[in-house]
């Protein structure tokens, strides 16, 4: 029974394609062709791929993490030594994580049962993420702050009755962009840092989602379904100058604005399954960078803006992979 | 109390079941070796897999998408056609939509019951609770009627007790056909794997010890001063008989062993626990077992609202939906009729997958969508259900059904119906029969 139990627990947590098995399968084609050339190809990509490696095989998203729990909303630090992001840890339970840049878990900040959605401050000192108080079943969805540790938190926006959500600092620390229902719609606010003078940037019944700020601070990007799906808009920091960037009929959504201002990065079904875009500024030039069949979500720009991050489950399980477009 | 081993059971007005199982240790005996042995005939019978979304899914974002309402209804998931002319899903369900020659929606079903608990009891009972007395589940009356007597069970519930908020929901259980036809339940969890629940033996307990407990068990039984009644006490009986002759059978044990399946398959279903019960209800079924509910999960609440993902999104519906509900179930319901088709099973194997309500076509203030009743949809596929169809149709905005509405009660029926069961067999267990079966299904 004892066997049984190890065998089950075993194979249940091998989640990662990249098994023994699939090297030896690799091997195994390359004999039966009898090319050493295929043999040695075949055992570099296997070995590229690897969980741990370091060697980059072919052209294509890498893997850097590899424990297969779902990851969302992926944030890197400004010095891009950190990536923080939405981890489903333990069942029922979402907390803020933070892994290094080779894919290993640093830390889980969070000590409630849910927290998500991190978003650096431009210093790089603390993370403004989404906060959910329980009274009994139900769950309130504020925006509080913490430090590196987890240790040191405070509420940042706390409206009762409303769903404050997608926190975003502005470049320079100064502001705090996020949406909430307050309005008895999902609107999207800008405050001050501290969560004061909370100003409204939007005004229609449509859903809006995943605000993100310009390099700049002078613009948002975030998706909202206001023409029929969701697509892509741009909007000024004063609520003006609406600008409709794609016109697909599927849905755009999890805008990433590029450091250097001239790309948005974003997660669009057109294709049949979610996968992830880049798009010019203006709205063009439109092209798919994970062109895979299972899902590929939430981008997030390294902080070189060479280097585009997000979640797959190519191989399985839910990792980050990175790419340089 | 009765306190055998680790557990303490209640001991009054007779013999709970789940303190008899375990202390009879049936642990990990689900099935039986000879039912293994007959296979093929075993799988010549009809089959049930109810697919329990359970805290009620939206039917506008998923099976019945209404582009042309107002945008306060509508929601932001575009419509996607299917394989099937004329047929629309929205862009959440992509697999489904590849696949809808093998399935049919039944979009005009209703009721009048807004609580979770309630509808839930209704939706899977096929009736209301009458002074107190709860019908028994859909997969009791098959496994009343339907059950390979050579199997421990013949409805299995992949999943915990189904609950609301703190409660525990009723009628899915054996209800007036007793204890005996309750489901036996095992759960998955994606790093413990397949977990025996009430079946499992308690730690430290061997064979030797088991049949000394067994002793007790009887002495116990012939000493109880309420008696088990005499058709409850021959089927627990023989229940005993079956695990106790197969305690040390590696045998009975495979159908549970999902390591069995080759990586390709599992990956197929998807390795969450949504999609590794679809694929262990497949084994069930494959092994002879007529009746298996797959739970999507126990609470109707999100994480958010302290559950573990249920369908019940007052608020972030549409995140929800795209996140976290919505490619899990298209993957692992389009894994599972393939899989069916490509064993020869869909013909005899119905798969439902339905929820207790449906969600307010109008969007709520907090971007989500709240309980209704008033319409929702099933998917059917499987069991002699003609695929590529739609019965019934809801109005412009998902409100209510314009066309061939339908009642829980009638989605049991047809359930029954689908299972070889007719009205005449469960009235002559005694049993009230409501709704009538969708033949336009079939």
């Amino acid at each position: 029974m004892c066997l049984l139990w190890a065998c089950l627990l075993r194979v249940s947590r091998s989640t990662s394609c990249f098994s023994p098995v699939s090297c030896s399968s690799w091997a195994a084609a390359a004999r039966r062709c009898n090319r050493w050339v295929l043999g040695v190809l075949a055992a570099a990509v296997a070995a590229g791929t690897a969980p741990g490696s370091s060697v980059r095989a072919a052209p294509g998203p890498r893997r850097i993490t590899t424990d297969g729990r779902r990851k969302q909303d992926l944030a890197w630090s400004p010095d891009g030594r950190l990536l923080a992001c939405s981890l489903y840890h333990t069942a029922g339970q979402i907390g803020v994580a933070l892994f290094d840049p080779a894919g290993r878990l640093v830390r889980l900040l969070s000590t409630d049962p849910v927290e998500m959605a991190p978003a650096w401050s431009p210093d790089g000192k603390r993370l403004a993420f989404v906060h959910v108080t329980h009274s009994g079943t139900d769950g309130e969805l504020d925006i509080h702050e913490m430090d590196l540790e987890g240790k040191t938190r405070r509420p940042v926006i706390e409206e009762r009755k409303a769903f404050d959500m997608y926190p975003s600092w502005s470049p320079d620390g100064r502001q705090l962009l996020f949406t909430t229902t307050r309005d008895r719609t999902q609107e999207i606010y800008v405050s001050r840092a501290d969560g004061t003078a909370p100003r409204r940037l939007t005004s229609d019944p449509s859903l809006k989602q995943h605000p993100c700020w310009s390099p700049d601070g002078k613009e948002i990007a975030f998706n909202s379904n206001r023409d029929g799906n969701f697509d892509i808009y741009t909007l000024d920091i004063e609520g003006q100058n609406l600008l409709r960037l794609t016109r697909e009929r599927a849905s755009d959504t999890w805008p990433a604005w590029s450091p250097d201002g001239r790309h948005i990065a974003f997660v669009s079904r057109r294709d049949g399954n979610p996968e992830v875009y880049v798009l010019n500024r203006d709205g063009a030039g439109a092209r798919n960078l994970s062109r895979a069949p299972g899902f590929d979500d939430c981008p997030a720009w390294m902080p070189d803006g060479r280097t585009l991050t997000w979640v797959s489950d190519r191989d399985g399980g839910w990792d980050v992979y990175v790419l340089q477009p | 109390m009765l306190c055998i081993g680790e557990q303490r059971q209640e001991w009054c007005g007779g013999v709970r079941r789940r303190a008899l199982v375990q202390a009879g240790f049936l642990g990990a005996l689900g099935l039986t070796a000879p039912q293994h042995a007959g296979l093929c005939s075993a799988v010549a019978g009809r089959a049930v897999i109810l697919l329990w979304l359970w805290g009620g899914p939206s039917h506008l974002d998923l099976f019945d998408p209404k582009p042309d309402a107002p945008s306060e209804y509508r929601g932001p998931y575009p419509t996607l056609e299917t394989n099937v002319s004329g047929m629309q899903v929205t862009e959440l369900l992509p697999a489904l939509a590849r696949r809808a020659h093998q399935w049919a929606l039944v979009r005009s079903l209703f009721h009048q019951q807004n609580d979770h608990g309630i509808a839930g009891t209704i939706q899977m009972t096929g009736r209301s609770p009458q002074n107190g007395r709860v019908h028994p589940h859909a997969g009791a009356i098959v496994n009343r009627l339907r059950g390979n007597p050579r199997l421990l069970s013949g409805f299995f519930v992949l999943g915990d007790r189904l609950q609301q908020g703190h409660r525990l929901i009723q009628g899915e259980g054996g209800g007036q056909l007793g204890v005996v036809y309750d489901p036996l339940r095992v759960t998955y969890d994606p790093v413990a794997g397949v977990q025996l629940g009430e079946v499992q033996p308690p730690r430290g307990v061997d064979s030797a010890r088991a049949g000394r407990r067994r002793s007790l068990l009887d002495h116990l039984a012939e000493r109880s001063p309420t008696p088990t009644p005499a058709r409850d006490a021959e089927a627990l009986g023989q229940m005993y008989e079956k695990a106790f002759s197969l305690m040390t059978s590696s045998e009975g044990r495979r159908v549970f062993e999902l390591e069995r399946e080759p990586p390709k398959v599992r990956d197929a279903y998807g390795r969450h626990r949504f999609g590794q019960s679809c694929l262990l209800a497949r084994r069930l079924v494959e092994s002879g077992v007529p009746f298996v509910q797959v739970n999507w999960s126990t609470h109707v609440e999100a994480e958010e609202d302290a559950g573990d993902g249920g369908w019940d999104n007052h608020y972030r519906n549409f995140e929800m939906l795209a996140d976290r509900q919505a490619w899990p179930f298209d993957q692992a319901c389009a894994a599972l009729l393939d899989d069916l088709a490509q064993r020869g099973l869909l013909g005899t194997t119905l798969v439902v997958a339905v929820g207790e309500f449906g969600r307010t076509p109008k969007i709520n203030p907090n971007a989500g969508r709240d309980h209704w009743p008033g319409c929702y949809s099933a998917l059917l596929a499987g069991g002699g259900v003609r695929g590529g169809q739609v019965i019934g149709a809801s109005d412009a905005r998902g409100e209510a059904p314009a066309a061939q509405p339908h009642t829980p009660e009638d989605l049991c029926a047809t359930v029954l119906h689908s299972a070889g069961i007719s009205r005449t067999d469960v009235l002559a267990l005694g049993l009230p029969v409501e709704g009538e079966p969708i033949h336009e299904l079939f």
